[in-house]
């Protein structure tokens, strides 16, 4: 899942920007609101961390930009701010949640966890394909009740193909949404990770879900 | 037992009125007891002066003839005694029998009033006139200067004596009229008392109510002077003066509350969730360490926070000791100007000291470089780089100005002076990195308080952000 945190203390910044990172999200962070906002300008985020009191542009008026804007990027709102007023008024402008400082890492995780359903219009923490269940709540991907022994990279990949099933992805989408925009783009590693993952499904007794379609990259087909 | 004002009033006053009404009753009852009296008294003597004229000498003998008298002044009822001298009685009333009124000594022409109690229970009221009978009419021929002289040497007592018993019976009717009337006046005055001590009190009463109710959570509460005796006045302007300050102490701790809260937690977040992320895997020592040293960053912050609040909340307090010592002025700015060196130099930034090396002032120098230092600090964190700080003094017949000044700050006049506020920062964020608490000039104000200084804040049209101390004389 592609996130962008916008929070202007550096610490927290960076924390969480490798605690994401470590589990395999691609994370863009920044502590400028304006910065912030030419990243969404950019870039397709997933999920939004946003920090009201921002320097350059604040989070309020972020938010009001992205959804006068109509982009679909859930927005969790992180901030200090912890009265009923503050929050109905987040919640108003179009927020998706509201965490209040301080937080656990994994009500963080969690909260993301919700936000990432949503986006894909799922009711239940599970994807299912075949035989193929995948558990987002706990990252967790099974063939046939068996758990496949998958790296994060390679877990939000089938997670990404599994949400999109049938349609094509192509090699940039796949990458946009494993990694931040600093990191350096190379379509050979998609192609890596593709076939590390049908080697994977292929140990567990799957037939060959990932299909590769010539020129426009990789698709997974399968019943629901 | 503890009574209110209005009991009090109550009690004294109805006792005050209780005393008046019994002495001013005693009192009346003597005047009048006395004028009854006196008044019976009176119609007693003029009955015996009326029978003096019956009583004559004639032949030697002493006469009183009552036949042809007319009762006026003295009643049918009346007993009448005429003693003559060796206590002879001459003349007893049939009613008397045998009994002899008890006659006092008196000389001629005098008279004396005296109780007698009867053996049948009977007060009688009696007078006793004394006086020489003229001379009566003689049947045989004596010498009339004889006569005369008899008439003369004879003293005879006429004593009168009335029952008393109508006159005690007067008597005791005014007194309990008297006591009849005292009792009404006393219910009338009790109730009026009631009526007047409410309407006075009333207004009293709600003020001391609304105090005794006063919810310091609604500090915003002001009591009405309309109504109150003027006496309340400047205790309702007092209390009110004080509700107002508690108000805007509370509200400043709410403020202050709410801030720090809210500043606190920002970091507290980062230490969490850098621990937290710093336990999602298994590290090498090199990345724990990396990991410990950030969260050591960390609460140097939440301890600059902490810190400055603690020495704000002291010089609010008056919990500052202030010593105050006489030092000159430009080795203690010097001083404080190589201490920020390293910093400017990272950001291509220089102080220049433009202070006069005659200069002194005589005030606390711990908490007065406390001050400087914070503005330097604020000038070389949010000055431009590649920019110069100056730090000026100058010392005149008007006072002693230290100004710091930098370009670059990128607020207007107004955004300036918003900056006195506590937790508020020029860039409305935390990014500066170096532990900036939004706390500085709040302390820098709080020092000026206690030194009696002011401190200036102005941006100019070049756009120099300028911040001086006055001290005055």
């Amino acid at each position: 899942m592609r996130i962008l945190i916008i929070e202007d203390y550096p610490p927290l910044r960076n924390s969480l920007a490798k605690g994401l990172r470590e589990i395999g999200h691609a994370v863009d962070a920044t502590g400028d609101g304006e910065e912030g906002k030419w990243f969404l300008e950019e870039f397709d985020f997933d999920i939004l961390v946003l920090d009201l009191m921002l320097p350059g542009m604040d989070g309020l008026s972020i938010l009001k930009w992205l959804r006068r804007a109509k982009r679909p990027t859930r927005v969790l709102i992180l901030t200090a701010k912890d009265t009923v007023e503050d929050k109905v008024r987040g919640l108003d402008l179009g927020a998706d949640d509201y965490l209040v400082k301080p937080f656990a890492f994994a009500e963080l995780l969690a909260r993301i966890n919700v936000l990432a359903r949503r986006q894909n219009a799922l009711d239940e923490p599970t994807l299912q394909l075949g035989e193929l269940n995948i558990d987002t709540s706990n990252r967790l991907a099974r063939w046939a009740g068996n758990p496949l022994a998958l790296t994060p990279k390679e877990y939000y990949l089938l997670e990404l193909l599994v949400r999109r099933r049938g349609r094509i992805l192509s090699r940039d989408q796949i990458w946009n949404s494993l990694y931040d925009a600093n990191a350096e783009s190379n379509s050979n590693v998609i192609d890596v990770f593709i076939r590390s993952l049908r080697r994977k499904l292929e140990m567990a007794g799957a037939p060959p879900l990932i299909k590769t379609r010539r020129g426009f990259g990789y698709t997974i087909e399968g019943p629901s | 037992m503890t009574l209110s004002l209005r009991q009090k009033m109550i009690l004294r006053v109805g006792l005050a009125v209780i005393l008046i009404l019994v002495i001013s009753g005693i009192i009346l009852n003597l005047f009048v007891s006395s004028d009854i009296q006196k008044g019976f008294d009176a119609r007693l003597l003029d009955g015996a002066r009326l029978l003096e004229s019956e009583v004559v000498v004639k032949c030697d003998s002493v006469v009183f003839d009552l036949t042809e008298f007319h009762l006026g002044s003295v009643a049918d009822k009346d007993l009448i005694q005429l003693t003559g001298p060796g206590k002879v009685i001459h003349f007893r009333s049939p009613e008397l029998q045998e009994m002899t009124l008890p006659v006092p000594a008196l000389s001629a022409g005098n008279w004396a009033f005296t109780n007698v109690h009867l053996d049948d229970g009977v007060h009688l009221r009696c007078v006793h006139l004394a006086f020489h009978p003229h001379l009566g009419d003689s049947d045989e021929e004596e010498d009339d200067t004889i006569s005369s002289a008899r008439a003369q040497d004879t003293l005879v007592i006429l004593t009168i004596g009335r029952n008393a018993h109508f006159l005690e019976q007067s008597i005791v009717r005014i007194r309990v009229i008297l006591i009849a009337v005292a009792v009404v006046t006393f219910i009338v005055l009790i109730l009026a008392l009631l009526a007047v001590i409410g309407a006075t009190l009333g207004p009293v009463e709600d003020l001391a109510q609304g105090i005794a109710g006063f919810d310091p959570g609604h500090s915003g509460k002001r009591f009405a002077i309309r109504g109150l005796p003027r006496e309340f006045y400047p205790v309702v302007d007092r209390l009110n003066d004080l509700l107002l300050r508690l108000q805007a102490t509370l509200d400043r701790e709410k403020t202050f509350s709410a801030d720090f809260s809210h500043e606190i937690r920002t970091p507290l977040a980062g230490l969490q969730s850098t621990l937290e992320v710093g336990l999602l895997k298994p590290r090498t020592p090199r990345e724990y360490e990396m990991i410990l040293q950030e969260c050591l960053g960390i609460s140097g912050s939440m301890q600059s926070i902490t810190q400055a609040m603690l020495t704000l909340k002291r010089l609010e307090y008056g919990a500052t000791t202030v010593e105050k010592t006489t030092f000159p002025v430009r080795g203690m700015i010097e001083d404080l100007a190589a201490e920020f060196t390293a910093p400017a130099r990272q950001k291509a930034m220089s102080i220049q000291l433009e202070v006069e090396s005659d200069m002194v002032l005589h005030t606390d120098r711990k908490l007065f470089e406390l001050a400087v230092r914070n503005i330097i600090d604020n000038a070389i964190s949010h000055g431009e780089a590649g920019s110069t700080v100056t730090i000026s003094g100058t010392q005149t017949a008007t006072g002693v100005y230290i100004e710091v000044a930098n370009p670059g700050c990128g607020l207007s006049r107004d955004e300036a002076q918003d900056l006195r506020a506590r937790f508020r920062r020029g860039d409305k964020s935390r990014a500066v990195e170096g532990g900036h608490t939004g706390l500085g000039l709040a302390l820098v104000d709080g020092i000026g308080k206690v030194l009696d200084f002011s401190v200036v804040i102005d941006v100019d049209a070049a756009g120099y952000y300028r911040i001086r101390f006055e001290f005055k004389p």
